[in-house]
């Protein structure tokens, strides 16, 4: 299984090309602008993922800095940098898109 | 003796004939990009408050550029600064003309109720306007 990284907002086209790609069993983390595409009104593809069982993550430091912590959308894990280590260590390769 | 160098042909300065007095071109600032993925916004701040001291300036945020308004930022856990809370200042340094427009705040699930300052918030239209009635258009 994959771990995608997407450090873009929705409005660059990262996260179309992230979305097209992913498999269920695959893992996605937001970080830096990625995890705008988790915030309330912007989330409509992570929805989706989340809806196809696909396990959703935001680096909670991008978060709280962009004042987003209580506009994030229910499903998506926010974790720190360990475990963002964590989550690399468990699967078996990762891709980045940005 | 010599001439010296350095002063037979400088040119006196303070005597040269300028042109009339002319006023500062208006600057509008365009802020675009999110804030602390990259330092656009942070390096449009500071160059809002220099242009500031010298002519007149407004600031509008477009796209991803109102994200950088959103109250609430805490960066404690970043290497980098909480700059928001800056634009608070600006009606302090005579930039009181913020704009932003309402199909971006509608985009990204916002109101200026979010917002630490209360941009104008104009429609397409009035955008094309506000654009034209600057001298200087700068992007960030």
């Amino acid at each position: 299984m994959i771990l995608h990284t997407l450090n873009k907002s929705p409005e660059h086209a990262a996260l179309g090309r992230c979305c097209e790609t992913i498999a269920t069993g695959d893992v996605l983390v937001l970080l830096e602008d990625g995890v705008y595409c988790g915030s309330a009104g912007r989330d409509r593809q992570v929805g989706e993922l989340l809806a196809q069982n696909i396990a959703v993550y935001a680096i909670n430091a991008d978060v709280q800095a962009r004042g987003l912590a209580v506009r994030m959308t229910r499903g998506v894990t926010l974790i720190d940098y360990e475990g963002f280590v964590q989550l690399c260590t468990e699967q078996a390769s990762s891709k980045r898109w940005g | 003796m010599p001439a010296n160098p350095g002063t037979q042909n400088a040119p006196s300065i303070g005597t040269t004939a300028g042109p009339a007095e002319r006023p500062n071109k208006t600057l509008l600032f365009v802020q675009s990009q999110a804030p602390h993925g990259t330092l656009y916004g942070q390096e449009g701040l500071d160059a809002i408050m220099m242009g500031s001291a010298f002519t007149e300036c407004a600031v509008l945020f477009v796209g991803d550029g109102i994200y950088q308004l959103l109250a609430n930022q805490d960066t404690s856990l970043l290497a980098s600064r909480n700059y928001s809370v800056s634009y608070r200042a600006l009606a302090d340094y005579g930039v009181e003309k913020l704009y932003c427009t309402e199909a971006d705040l509608q985009q990204r699930g916002l109101t200026v109720a979010d917002l630490v300052v209360t941009p104008c918030v104009i429609d397409s239209r009035a955008l094309q306007a506000l654009m034209t009635s600057f001298d200087v258009i700068l992007d960030f």
